[in-house]
């Protein structure tokens, strides 16, 4: 039976890698300082559409896609393919329904579209406090990542580990305000996919699968593990359809992503960065194409892992890194992990400073300057924005130090809380005129308590109902219909939103009614 | 209906009331329904046609052991879907894990270059950053004179 925990101790090849690739980032991001407010936001807004597709996917492709997918799918096989599907549909529906109309309202965040469109304060608080709450559950399932590759390449404990990487992303995010996180996110993009699709030619070669394509090649490792009974590695749950997850459970995985997706503060605000609207389309199409080489990807470690391990049991506890320990367990050289290793990594930080980027807009543009003090300076708002970086930086390492869930499970919550609130609200927004003030605002009330109910239902009290039709990270499927129902029902009883708006809707639809 | 009402008539997606909005809702749910069928469709289909069960869960070592026992045409979801071969792989994980996302991409193509033909056919120019900047500041302008 082969090996298929990580060694311990520290590791120098692997190390001086990832410090490498670390200070490749910070002196990219210092080279391009921030010189004004809009700037740390949106990068200038002077990108094309495929450098901003790449940008979209390195800023997408968090620990949940480098190592959490592989993860969920290791451990439970088809039943967790939910999450590749659901996290590459979205785009489509994104491309569909909002990404002209976004970047035709010219809005800088989320938080500003729905302050905006539902013209109301209270509707900017609710938002900006939904967007934090998103930055935070994501960051954890990063640090999560964090910490275990740092515990891998440091040999250090897994707490040490995240207070370590935590302070190294703190410290990355606050240099270089978004304007370096964008432009260098192609080259992290770069980096990140050639990391993780390298290690698989040389796995498949190695298995002896076709290794020209192994994307393809992986094809004849699920059919044994699904239906060569005599190999030491068969176990047919894991190729039939709903033999670990239920069908309901499959479809609300996949329906959460897509509306997350749609709803995720700093998947909107790239669309931003687009010079204009046709770019922001064609950005979804190159977007979605690189992140479809990570996904189509993802399944192929896991299902190597489970070929490499010989029938040995599947575990949870390994499952979020199986990605390095599978290049391991192959006999790969401990420089080739090392960069897969940092890979995940890069992707990790690159996510994790986006995030921590909106979530500190929110709080110094949304909740500061528009709530508290709307006389704040561009200096004072650029340091309330660095301060909340840190405060929600900190924050964020309590949470990791006890993780509730696997990566992607914990990422699926956010989408959740995303998919509950956002979508619906700017979904509704764009198409329906008549949406008042008060309807988004009850809307996104009953779409945060749905996922606030779902998250200590599931998490923190283990209640069977909640973990079996409402968990944490599919709550969309049911809370979808009903905000937009709230939405809706409560727009009808309410005053219609004033002239401004609706007129400001029918510009970023580009399309006056006919008589 | 006067112009200034015209213009401030709320938009609905279900009552498109222009011809380019017509013809961008149309390409809208045309796309919508191709996606909705080739995912979800495809997922209720393998479920419904699939043999009925409960999920299996791993306790420990020793229903691990068992799993040698398990007939891949007795669980839940198998059919012909599942026992068909494609390219080496079972066929239901091939559609999912790679066809589904090749024509997601195929979808945000096809819906572009639609678009981009609507846009043309009805005479309507995209605009470039710095006018839409400049057109939201000044509408937000009247707004915040009021509060700050």
């Amino acid at each position: 039976m082969a090996e298929f925990g990580l060694e311990t101790g520290f590791k120098l090849i692997p190390a001086i890698i990832l410090a490498a690739i670390l200070i490749l980032f910070i002196v990219v991001g210092i080279l391009s300082r921030v010189k004004s407010v809009e700037d740390y936001w949106v990068a200038g807004r002077g990108i094309g559409p495929i450098a901003n597709g790449a940008a979209v996917a390195s800023n997408w492709m968090s620990a949940a896609s480098f190592l959490g997918m592989a993860g969920v799918v290791y451990l439970q096989g088809y039943g967790f393919l939910s999450y590749v599907i659901g996290w590459t549909g979205g785009y489509t529906v994104l491309s569909l329904l909002m990404a002209s109309q976004i970047r035709r309202y010219g809005k800088f965040t989320a938080t500003d579209f729905v302050g905006d469109r539902y013209y109301s304060q209270v509707a900017r608080t609710v938002a900006a406090i939904v967007t934090i709450l998103i930055a935070f559950t994501y960051s954890v399932a990063q640090y999560k990542g964090i910490g275990m590759v740092f515990e891998w390449v440091f040999g250090l404990s897994y707490n040490g580990s995240v207070i370590l990487g935590a302070g190294v992303v703190i410290a990355y995010v606050m240099i270089a305000g978004m304007l370096g996180v964008s432009r260098n996110q192609v080259v992290q993009y770069v980096i990140l996919i050639i990391a993780f699709m390298l290690p698989l030619f040389f796995i498949a070669n190695k298995l002896g699968y076709f290794a020209v394509i192994p994307q393809l090649g992986y094809g004849s490792a699920v059919w044994e593990i699904g239906h060569a009974a005599d190999a030491s590695y068969y176990d047919p749950t894991y190729a039939a359809p709903f033999a670990t997850r239920s069908a309901y459970n499959f479809v609300a995985i996949a329906f959460t992503m897509m509306m997350g997706t749609m709803g995720l503060p700093h998947v909107i605000a790239r669309f931003y960065t687009t010079p204009n609207e046709r770019d922001a389309r064609w950005s979804v199409a190159w977007g979605l194409f690189f992140i479809g080489l990570l996904y189509w990807s993802s399944p192929v470690y896991a299902s190597f892992a489970r070929v490499l391990q010989e029938g040995a049991m599947p575990s949870s506890d390994v499952a979020d890194v199986i990605v390095v320990s599978s290049a391991s367990m192959a006999g790969l050289p401990e420089w080739f992990v090392g960069f897969l290793a940092a890979g995940a990594i890069a992707a990790a930080f690159s996510t994790t400073s986006g995030l921590l980027t909106s979530g500190a807009a929110a709080f110094s543009h949304d909740l500061y300057f528009r709530v508290f003090k709307p006389s704040a300076s561009h200096e004072e708002r650029l340091w309330a924005g660095r301060i909340g970086t840190l405060i929600l930086g900190i924050l964020i390492i309590f949470v990791a130090l006890n993780p509730p869930a696997l990566i992607a499970q914990i990422v699926g919550a956010a989408f959740a809380l995303a998919g509950n609130t956002f979508f619906p609200l700017m979904v509704i927004g764009i198409w329906w005129g008549r949406a008042s003030k008060e309807g988004g605002i009850a809307g996104m009330l009953v779409g945060l308590g749905i996922w606030l109910f779902s998250v200590w239902g599931d998490y923190y009290a283990g209640i069977d109902w909640i973990q079996t039709w409402i968990p944490a990270s599919a709550s969309s499927l049911i809370a979808v219909p009903i905000v937009f129902i709230v939405v809706i029902l409560v727009s009808m009883w309410t005053p219609p939103p004033p002239r401004e708006v609706r007129a400001l809707l029918r510009e970023v639809h580009g399309s006056e009614a006919e008589a | 209906m006067s112009a200034e009402e015209l213009r401030i008539k709320p938009i609905n997606i279900f009552k498109p009331d222009s011809g380019f909005m017509r013809d961008e809702v149309r390409a809208i749910w045309t796309i919508l329904i191709i996606w909705a069928l080739e995912s979800y469709g495809f997922v209720l289909l393998l479920w419904a046609i699939g043999t009925k069960g409960s999920t299996t869960s791993f306790a420990d070592e020793a229903a691990w052991a068992d799993r040698v026992n398990l007939d891949p045409s007795a669980l839940p979801g198998a059919s012909g879907l599942t026992s068909a071969k494609f390219l080496g792989f079972p066929f239901h994980w091939f559609w999912t894990a790679i066809g589904m996302i090749v024509v997601f991409i195929l979808l945000v193509i096809i819906f572009n270059v639609w678009f981009e033909s609507i846009e043309k056919k009805h005479g309507i120019e995209f605009r470039e950053r710095d006018e839409i900047i400049e057109e939201t500041r000044d509408l937000h302008k009247d707004e915040e004179g009021g509060t700050s």
